[in-house]
């Protein structure tokens, strides 16, 4: 990174809460301000949890056991923060399934005032503040939609109350867990298309988790891939997606099917992700890596740097270029 | 997860049952244990209560009455100079048995009313549905209570003592309702989940579906409740006994007991005090299975 | 080509509580639907939430009754409820792997209820039988003593396509079947349908909301919106030259995903100095 990171999160290690079974395993990434992160992976990868951790958003049962989260103050320098103080404070979120997310018994404009009056905005100031953001997120007749309640609203509207109550704390980061993945292809078309437009205008950070690479493809400027609770390559979107080098990426991106054409067989990868709690010794893809040899089964790679602004974990990884090449 | 590899690089994997390893044991076991100790306990003192006491719960001493507890009267006497450890041991039986009959009965009858509203066409269903609203807003019970206390608790009947009857029929009358919702509701539910869509498709025969793959995962709720239910049905009837209604004053029943002790409160606070934990503890026992039994169904 | 499917001006409604409380009225789910399916082609149903794709399923497999219309079977013109043969006919893989399977039976007693009721095999042929059809799905043969919690949700899907095909059935419909599944997952189960449709020479009905499965499996297809069908063709028609606005907005609502990327020229497998940790185990494994 040249720019000074909005956010920084290092070594961040999560955990059940006994400690027994580790989720997220020294992961590490920052964010630039007005900069798009993907998190891309599977259920279960920790992609998720790693973004929930930013805000210290666990299930029960779940803890962060370690790692450091630096957020620039004002004047851009870097300062360890409680992740709970975060919360409305800089960051806000957006989550999967917005009629679970918003307060049933809440009419919209209320649920928007919200976090301004938590501010101390008066009541009057908080109202004109929600109008003007239902405005932004495209709301259509928002006069009328402040006194509606979230039932009477489709999903997609909801997405957009619920960036609406995130925008209006203000954030200089957005954090987003799969806000598009309940929606249609059309409406998730049209909020990816709001997020990149307050993104613009308002120089928003967002880090975007994601299972679909196509998805990522279209928000993120830079892409980190997880697997079995680690970030197994990083780099700008494009990279990752035209040219991975990690063979779990590689694999990823094969097997997405193509609107462009018919393929006979999708290719696949061989097994399933390991479970948390059984991920095997060395590189965790290994078992299931067409190109692991003996080594891989004995230490786990680090992210290391592969080219300029990539990192791959893959102790293979020249081998491999140069038969590829 | 399965591991279906056939050559497992890792063994560990193999022994894996599922996603998330549990350190130790599975949800809401504490709470099964503690709660069917307490139950098993009672029980097997209803039981064997014949044994484990001085034999009549209505033998009288009235040469020795109020005795504070002793090693010949362990909980001490009553105004009559009857043995308290003795009755409050025979009690058990009596509120033991109008508990799990003031709850099955009505569970039995509230789940059969409920299956029939879940199966049945949109008349059937809201007949049973709105007729459990006048249930509900009637006020059955007290209307019950009136007809009980104006004719008596009456005698016995079958095993069952005098007052008895009358109780579990008037629990029988207005429980089931719950039984019937929660079952309807379960019944709705299950019959829209793709396992039984699935099974309907499969050309199997309607009972089948019914009886193999809609009623056992709808019952789960039933079981729950049923639990926490006798423990309630047992605080109501002791409550009824300590107000004077259903079972007659002189029974060894808890209610009763306390009912009969309240002028001794400041000397012989034990008469109170034993009857009072005896239904404290076995309602929180019977709770804890049904909050153990709930914790064991989330998990699966 | 002979049509396995055909559904004739097709109309289903259902009541809803009028609007303000009302009385009911009849809300259109499929507003006059004409689709004539031929026998052994993987036919797509494509569409958003509430088009109507999922009732037009529901139809074809006889879970709900059109008010008006058609729907032959095979040539037979079928009226509800079915006779079982037609019933055995067509069967369905639904979408959520959660919901998929009775949680208290083992898959085993699942796959064998319905085969004995289908009078397909018995006693020693039961066995068989049971055995075949995990290798079918490309399960090991140990998943028939699992419960569905021991399963992950790919399994679970394959479970539920071997319920389906237990009793031997002509069409197979998948309603969503791989929407819930990791990418990985997804692209196995996908390779499963086509080949067993190749096998078994099946016709497939395969719906979804994500065109690009569609694509990767359909030889031909329909977009439907608001209860109609709006287009009907050739998947490689409809995806390089959609007929319609809608159908257009569809296709560009897709993340530009498969047309910029180039997929890298991978290095082989087979490569010379490469020794292979794990033997190929792609059939058999998830």
């Amino acid at each position: 990174m040249t720019t000074q990171p909005l956010l920084e999160v290092s070594h961040l290690t999560v955990a059940t809460a006994d400690g027994a079974v580790p989720l997220v395993d020294d992961v590490s990434f920052s964010v630039a301000p007005g900069e798009c992160l993907g998190l891309v992976g599977e259920s279960g990868s920790g992609k998720s949890l790693t973004l929930r951790s930013i805000l210290d958003l666990f299930p029960t049962a779940v803890q962060r056991t370690g790692g450091r989260i630096r957020m620039a103050d004002d004047s851009g320098v870097l300062t360890d923060r409680d992740p709970r103080g975060l919360r409305g404070n800089g960051v806000s979120m957006v989550f999967q399934e917005p009629m679970s997310s918003l307060n049933p018994s809440m009419r919209i404009g209320d649920l928007v005032a919200a976090g301004a009056r938590a501010r101390g905005l008066s009541k009057r100031d908080a109202a004109r503040l929600a109008l003007g953001l239902l405005t932004e997120v495209g709301i259509p007749e928002p006069e009328q939609r402040l006194r509606a309640w979230p039932h009477q609203l489709s999903g997609g509207q909801r997405q957009r109350v619920m960036i609406a109550m995130a925008l209006s704390v203000e954030p200089r980061l957005l954090l987003c867990d799969e806000p598009t993945t309940a929606l249609d292809a059309t409406i998730q078309d049209q909020i990816l298309g709001l997020l990149e437009r307050l993104r613009r205008e308002r120089g928003l950070a967002v880090v975007f988790v994601s299972h679909d690479l196509g998805v990522i493809a279209r928000i993120a400027d830079r892409t980190a891939v997880m697997y079995a609770g680690t970030i197994v390559e990083e780099a700008a979107t494009d990279t990752v997606i035209a040219h991975p080098r990690h063979p779990y990426t590689r694999a990823l991106v094969e097997s997405m099917p193509a609107t462009d054409r018919r393929l006979d067989r999708l290719p696949t990868i061989p097994g399933a992700p390991p479970a948390a709690g059984m991920w095997p010794e060395g590189c965790r893809f290994a078992p299931r890596c067409r190109f692991a040899v003996e080594a891989c089964t004995v230490s786990r790679p680090p992210l290391v740097g592969v080219a300029d602004d990539h990192a791959s974990a893959c102790l293979r990884d020249r081998e491999l270029v140069e038969i590829a090449s | 997860m399965i591991d279906v590899s056939t050559a497992s690089p890792a063994p560990a994997t193999a022994a894996a049952t599922d996603g998330v390893p549990r350190s130790g044991l599975k949800r809401g076991t504490g709470k099964l244990i503690v709660g069917s100790t307490i139950v098993t306990v009672f029980v097997l003192a209803a039981l064997f209560a014949p044994w484990i006491t001085l034999g009549d719960p209505q033998a009288q001493d009235l040469a020795n009455r109020l005795a504070a507890p002793s090693a010949q009267h362990w909980l001490g006497t009553d105004s009559l100079g009857r043995d308290v450890w003795t009755r409050l041991v025979f009690a058990a039986q009596v509120d033991l048995r109008v508990g799990i009959l003031g709850a099955v009965i009505p569970a039995i009858l509230g789940t059969l009313i409920g299956i029939a509203a879940g199966f049945g066409n949109r008349v059937v269903d809201s007949s049973i549905m709105r007729f459990s609203d006048v249930i509900v807003a009637f006020p059955l019970f007290i209307f019950f209570l009136a007809l009980v206390g104006l004719v008596g608790p009456g005698e016995g009947f079958w095993f069952l003592g005098p007052g008895e009857l009358p109780i579990i029929i008037g629990f029988a009358l207005i429980s089931w309702v719950v039984y019937a919702r929660l079952m309807r509701t379960e019944v709705r539910r299950v019959r829209s989940l793709d396992y039984v869509r699935a099974a309907e498709t499969g050309g199997l025969p309607r009972r089948r579906v019914i009886v193999g793959h809609v009623l056992p995962n709808a019952m789960n709720q039933t079981f729950v409740y049923v639990f926490v239910d006798i423990g309630l049905a047992i605080v109501a009837v002791s409550t009824l006994a300590f107000l004077g209604v259903g079972i007659p004053l002189d029974t060894p029943e808890w209610g009763a007991m306390i009912s009969s002790a309240r002028g001794y409160i400041n000397t012989n606070w034990w008469l109170i005090v034993a009857p009072g934990a005896a239904i404290a503890t076995l309602a929180v026992g019977l709770a804890l299975i049904g909050d153990g039994l709930d914790d064991r169904l989330k998990q699966s | 080509m002979t049509t396995e499917i055909a559904l004739d001006d097709i109309v289903v409604e259902y009541p809803v509580p009028g609007a303000k409380g009302g009385r009911r009225e009849l809300r259109r789910a499929l507003d006059g639907i004409t689709l004539h399916i031929e026998q052994g082609e993987s036919f797509g149903l494509v569409g958003e939430s509430g088009c109507g794709k999922s009732t037009t399923a529901n139809v074809i497999i006889g879970l709900a009754t059109p008010s008006s219309g058609s729907v032959a079977i095979d040539g037979e013109i079928v009226s509800t409820p079915r006779r079982p043969a037609l019933q055995q006919h067509v069967q369905m893989v639904f979408q959520d792997p959660a919901s998929s399977l009775n949680p208290r039976l083992r898959v085993r007693s699942v796959l064998r209820e319905l085969i004995e009721h289908h009078h397909v095999a018995s006693g020693t042929e039961l066995k068989g039988r049971l055995n075949e059809l995990m290798d079918m799905v490309g399960l090991p043969r140990r998943v028939l003593d699992a419960l569905p919690r021991d399963l992950s949700g790919g399994q679970r899907q394959r479970v539920a396509i071997a319920r389906a095909l237990a009793v031997e059935p002509r069409v197979l419909i998948a309603d969503e079947a791989v929407s819930a599944l990791d990418v990985s997952a997804q692209a196995k189960v996908i390779n499963l349908l086509a080949d067993l449709k190749d096998d078994l020479g099946l016709t497939l009905i395969f719906i979804s909301h994500d065109l690009s499965v569609v694509r990767a499996l359909c030889d031909r297809a329909a977009v439907m919106h608001a209860g109609r069908v709006i287009e009907v063709a050739q998947t490689e028609v409809l995806f390089s030259s959609p007929q319609q606005e809608y159908t257009r907005r569809l296709l560009r609502a897709i993340p530009a995903f498969g047309s910029s990327h180039g997929v890298p020229a991978a290095p082989t497998p087979h490569g010379q100095q490469l020794p292979r940790v794990s033997a190929d185990r792609e059939r058999i494994s998830l």
